[in-house]
């Protein structure tokens, strides 16, 4: 693949460094803001990111960078680039990096090496950050030659954002971007000759796929997030509208269809809905539009979908066929592929029936919890209702992960696409807060509510500093159950209430704690506060943090217990 | 089964390792690896290996993963 830009506005005959050279070319990609933290190895990037005036975003931590690019790519749809320094700061990044491949997240960090002489020999903080990040990025490479610098981050930039998206690391050794250059203007080309991305989907398999909805009496499309990264979530409404399709999200996937569509079963998988699971168990057809068939979502494979034909669009053709025997593979972007397949599907089999069964279901059994007034204890799952009354459905949400993130899932109801921002694959803790911190600077004007664990936040809660310094109007809502909730309800499901290390004798105080970050603090210990609690939070211009003291012992239901197929929820 | 798998690929030092990576990955022995510069176009190498896989499916899987890399120009099953 050869692809060709003319650079504009840029010097045309002047001396700089590699660090320049990399600066400049990060500028071309239209990038507005760099997450890092600098270190030795990148005092060159450093310098040059001083000379040109960058938005430079200074994280506390290199993991909080990271995840402050994955969150403001998943709002923006923009890549997110993270500069490290060589050794630590380029392994405190790989935590993210993994997230970011696993979600398909564009990415592109540039870390610092060693100089090239002492490149092998155990040199002051020389890690193999190649060797360390290649299973771990969709692409890495090290800079050998000055020379090379503008068409690698180019090249970069391309592969992390086109495809099916994901991180690309660039590692620069200090030798390079300290070193001379005459700077000219000149086009860069890519010369990418094994990287390929996947055009309009083949017309044949086009025209199998709808008749094979036509002919459908019990259709169910899976949505993932293959839909927001491929912009089709329109496309993908008039569709299952056009063609009377009702739609199961995946995690990621919540956004890309409405909640309150008359054609919304919810989430699928392991604390999906019983609507959602009982369609995936009960369709003759599954549309599985970008979704990857994680196991969080099939549960049992032996189990998932055994009425079902299997159609599967996705542009990764790795992914057809991986989990799940495929009848019908389409290999394409998911908005392209809609396209066609609304340009070819004709009028389809009446399918009344099975939507009014699909209503029943819903209505006979929602998601519900304990909700008793007069109990003392708070039920975590109301304090995200609330959250969602006062918030809206404009608010952007983050989550972490573990208990409050299924239960924010579950009970957010989001309407609009790219504002559910969520560590789906990797399941990282320490992920939710920082990408706040990325979607606010994406989205300055909106509402970024952060939702974690009391578990979680103390993996990455030294970004509290970033908030401040830059005056994040973030809302940082803890559902403090004071336990690794996820961890302590499968104690109790499974390991017969061995809560082993999952219930931490020590938290600090999260209020106290954000008023030494700056930050306004909250409590929230009885049912009375929340109203008003959350209401003046939202109205606050200020960040806040709340420490929300809920249940303890509650757990996420309905559930799918591992090993059983969707149809053996229990809790329903 | 015994499968041959042959890839053309950039020539970097790295190309070897990712698909080494991936081999580990699978759990899989290579029974024989031979890698070659290509005479007849610059910058691209073949390399060829011969690996036991327990079903088809399997190296179907492998093949596309190898394919994913980016400095893999193309690859098959010769088998
Ligand atoms: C980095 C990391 N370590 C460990 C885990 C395993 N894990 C999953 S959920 C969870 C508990 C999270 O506790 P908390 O943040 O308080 O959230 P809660 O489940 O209580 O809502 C743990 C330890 C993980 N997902 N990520
Ligand atoms: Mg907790």
């Amino acid at each position: 693949m050869t692809l060709t830009t003319k650079t504009e506005d840029e010097p045309k005959f002047t001396w700089g460094t590699g660090a320049d050279v990399l600066v400049q070319s990060i500028l071309r990609e239209g990038t507005e803001v760099i997450f890092g933290y600098p270190g030795g190895a990148v005092l060159p990037i450093y310098d040059a990111l001083y000379r040109k005036k960058v938005r430079h975003v200074l994280a506390r931590h290199e993991q909080g960078a990271i995840h402050a690019a994955e969150g403001y790519s998943r709002v923006s749809g923009k890549p997110g680039v993270v500069i490290a320094t060589s050794g630590p700061g380029a392994t405190n990044i790989v935590t993210g990096l993994m997230d970011a491949c696993i979600d398909s997240l564009p990415i592109v960090v540039f870390t610092g090496q060693v100089a090239r002489p002492v490149i092998n020999t155990d040199a002051f903080q020389e890690a193999d950050v190649i060797g360390i990040t290649a299973p771990a990025t969709k692409h890495n490479f090290q800079v050998r030659d000055l020379r090379d610098l503008s068409r690698i981050v180019k090249e970069a930039f391309y592969i992390a954002t086109s495809g099916r998206p994901g991180p690309v690391l660039v590692d620069l050794p200090k030798d390079v971007s300290a070193e001379q250059i005459e700077w000219r203007s000149e086009k860069v080309e890519i010369h990418l000759p094994g990287y390929h991305v996947p055009g309009p989907a083949n017309e044949k398999q086009i025209h199998r796929l709808a008749g094979a909805i036509e002919r459908a009496r019990r259709p169910v499309l899976l949505a993932g997030a293959g839909v927001l990264h491929a912009k089709a979530c329109d496309r993908l409404r008039l569709f299952a509208q056009n063609h009377q399709l009702p739609v199961v999200n995946t995690l990621l996937g919540l956004g890309s269809f409405p909640t309150s569509h008359p054609l919304f079963l919810g989430m699928g998988g392991m604390h999906g809905t019983y609507a959602a699971n009982m369609a995936l168990s009960e369709c003759d057809l599954l549309i599985n539009i970008g979704s990857r068939f994680d196991d969080r979502l099939t549960c049992n494979l032996s189990k998932f979908a055994t009425e079902a034909e299997i159609a599967h669009v996705d542009i990764d053709p790795a992914e057809i066929g991986k989990n799940v025997p495929t009848k019908y593979p389409v290999m394409g972007d998911a908005g392209v592929v809609l396209e066609q397949l609304e340009r070819t599907t004709g009028s389809c089999k009446e399918r009344q029936e099975w939507l009014r069964h699909l209503h029943t279901y819903a209505q006979q059994h929602p998601l519900h919890y304990e909700n008793r007034p007069e109990d003392s204890t708070i039920p975590p799952q109301y304090v995200i209702e609330r959250i969602r009354h006062y918030a809206g459905s404009d608010a952007i949400v983050t989550t972490d992960v573990g208990q409050h993130q299924m239960w924010t899932a579950q009970h957010y109801q989001f309407e609009h696409p790219y504002h559910w921002v969520s560590s789906g694959g990797l399941g990282t803790m320490g992920f939710g807060f920082p990408a706040a911190i990325g979607a606010q600077i994406a989205e300055p004007e909106k509402t970024v509510v952060a939702i974690v664990g009391d578990g979680g936040f103390q993996m990455t809660l030294e970004e509290l500093a970033v908030v401040t310094e830059l005056h994040l109007p973030i809302k940082i809502i803890i559902l403090n159950n004071n336990a690794l909730g996820m961890v302590r309800q499968w104690q109790e499901a499974f390991y017969e209430k061995r809560y082993a290390h999952s219930i931490p004798s020590f938290q600090p105080d999260f209020v106290r704690l954000a008023e030494s970050y700056g930050v306004t603090g909250w409590r929230i210990t009885e049912r009375d506060q929340i109203d008003s609690v959350l209401e003046s939070a939202v109205k606050n211009p200020d960040p806040v943090l709340i420490d929300c003291r809920v249940k303890q012992m509650e757990n996420v239901f309905p559930m799918v217990a591992p090993g059983k197929g969707l149809k053996e929820m229990i809790g329903v | 089964m015994k499968r041959t798998i042959i890839a053309i690929v950039s020539s970097n030092p790295s190309v070897l390792g990712r698909i080494a990576t991936l081999m580990s990955r699978w759990n899989l022995d290579i029974d024989c690896l031979t890698m070659q510069k290509l005479g007849t176009k610059e910058g691209t190498s073949d390399i060829s290996m011969l690996i036991n896989v327990e079903e088809a499916h399997q190296t179907e899987q492998l093949v596309k993963q190898i394919d994913k890399l980016v400095d893999v120009i193309s690859v098959a099953d010769m088998t």
